[in-house]
């Protein structure tokens, strides 16, 4: 069970998927302008995350090494679909605003990196811990960078204004300003666990 | 050469399941989001021609496509007023809109149904603003004075209401263009004074 719990926490800690392996950063940056968009689309990465891994993990021993990725891409690709189309039937209004970068999480590198580097020599359970610590992970970070990023920029936390008469900085809202807010925030995670 | 055979087998095989498993799931949501579309044009429709629910609407078409909708009262039969979808390159995206115009040319109301414009600039074009702030959510948890908030409806797109097609343009009086967005507000209300005009030329 420690173990386990192990395996599950260096997801969201030591091994953060944003902050400490700097993996994912392209969704990152386009859809963390308001923490409804990035809670979104960390909990849809997470299922892909989860479910890709428990697959992988079940069929290690079925797919021949040469031809694992191909496998992994379409097992992956299978998740990623499910998402989509779940989202569109239940959730349009969150499916309208991720547009195009719901799909792209089958290019996102957190999941292939998690399918070949853990799922693929582990046992499910491990797999499924593995799976949910990365995607709680990238979860948060996606929250923390969004809030930061919607309170500067736009001047409203979860689209409700939090003061009168402050004039928001564009330029948190776009591009630029979500690579200073990631490097400003690894610089941090690191000058944290140096000390 | 056997293992070419195996690998086709094994890809093969897991295809299948991938398949078969999205076939199921597309199955099962199909009819939701298909639903959900409907809805969202309905919407749209009531939002650009407040009381046209249960008047005739009739497609214009040209070419094979639906130019604009005729909006027939009951046991007219000239139409009253038309909606179109009206869209022009703005500054990054085509902006597309829908309007809903009466057949003197006065505007009924705006909905614009994509853009992709700069956040933050062009995008306030969607905007709504909210009148409820952080402190005034956390004061209405406390509080017994449970109102619901009114629907509230883009500010740029409010302006063309009443306006006639024939006159609009970016100025005081007619449309204020967004701030800092002046080229996409004004692709908005050409695109749709162009349209208008052409559709009441036609006829």
């Amino acid at each position: 069970m420690k173990k386990l719990l192990q395996e599950f926490s260096k997801g969201v800690f030591a091994e953060n998927p944003t902050f400490r392996l700097a993996l994912g950063l392209c969704p990152t940056l386009a859809v963390s302008t308001s923490v409804i968009n990035g809670f979104g689309m960390g909990v849809a990465a997470t299922f892909v995350i989860v479910g890709s891994n428990v697959i992988v993990s079940a069929i290690r021993n079925l797919i021949p090494g040469k031809i694992r990725i191909p496998c992994f891409i379409v097992i992956i690709a299978t998740f990623v679909t499910i998402v989509e189309l779940m989202m569109k039937a239940y959730f349009p209004v969150l499916s309208n605003s991720l547009g195009i970068f719901v799909p792209l999480i089958v290019v996102n590198c957190i999941v292939l990196g998690r399918a070949e580097a853990f799922a693929s020599r582990h046992g499910m359970v491990k797999s499924v811990f593995d799976g949910l610590g990365m995607g709680v992970g990238f979860t948060i970070a996606l929250v923390i960078i969004s809030s930061i990023r919607e309170l500067l920029g736009n001047g409203t936390v979860l689209g409700l204004i939090v003061a009168k008469g402050f004039e928001p900085a564009l330029l948190f809202i776009l591009a630029p300003g979500a690579l200073l807010i990631i490097g400003l925030l690894i610089g941090l995670v690191n000058y944290v666990s140096e000390r | 050469m056997n293992n070419i055979l195996k690998f086709a087998i094994v890809l093969l095989l897991v295809n299948l399941v991938a398949a078969s498993i999205l076939a199921g799931v597309y199955g099962i949501t199909r009819p939701k989001i298909e639903a959900q579309k409907r809805l969202a044009q309905e919407e749209a429709l009531r939002e650009v021609m407040p009381g046209s629910i249960g008047d005739k609407l009739e497609p214009v078409e040209e070419e094979g496509r639906v130019k604009y909708w005729q909006v027939f009262k009951a046991q007219a039969s000239r139409p009253v007023a038309y909606i179109f979808v009206a869209k022009k390159y703005g500054y990054s995206s085509v902006i597309e809109s829908m309007v809903g115009m009466k057949k003197d040319g006065t505007i009924t109301g705006v909905r614009i149904l994509s853009q992709n414009e700069t956040p933050g600039l062009g995008a306030k074009m969607i905007e709504i603003i909210s009148s409820r702030t952080l402190v005034s959510v956390i004061k209405g948890i406390f509080s017994k004075d449970k109102r619901p908030e009114k629907e509230a409806h883009p500010y740029f797109t409010e302006q063309f209401k009443g306006l006639n097609v024939k006159r609009i343009e970016i100025s005081e009086g007619s449309v204020q263009a967004i701030t800092g967005a002046t080229i996409s507000s004004r692709a908005v209300v050409d695109s749709i004074r162009e349209r208008g005009l052409e559709i009441l030329n036609a006829k």
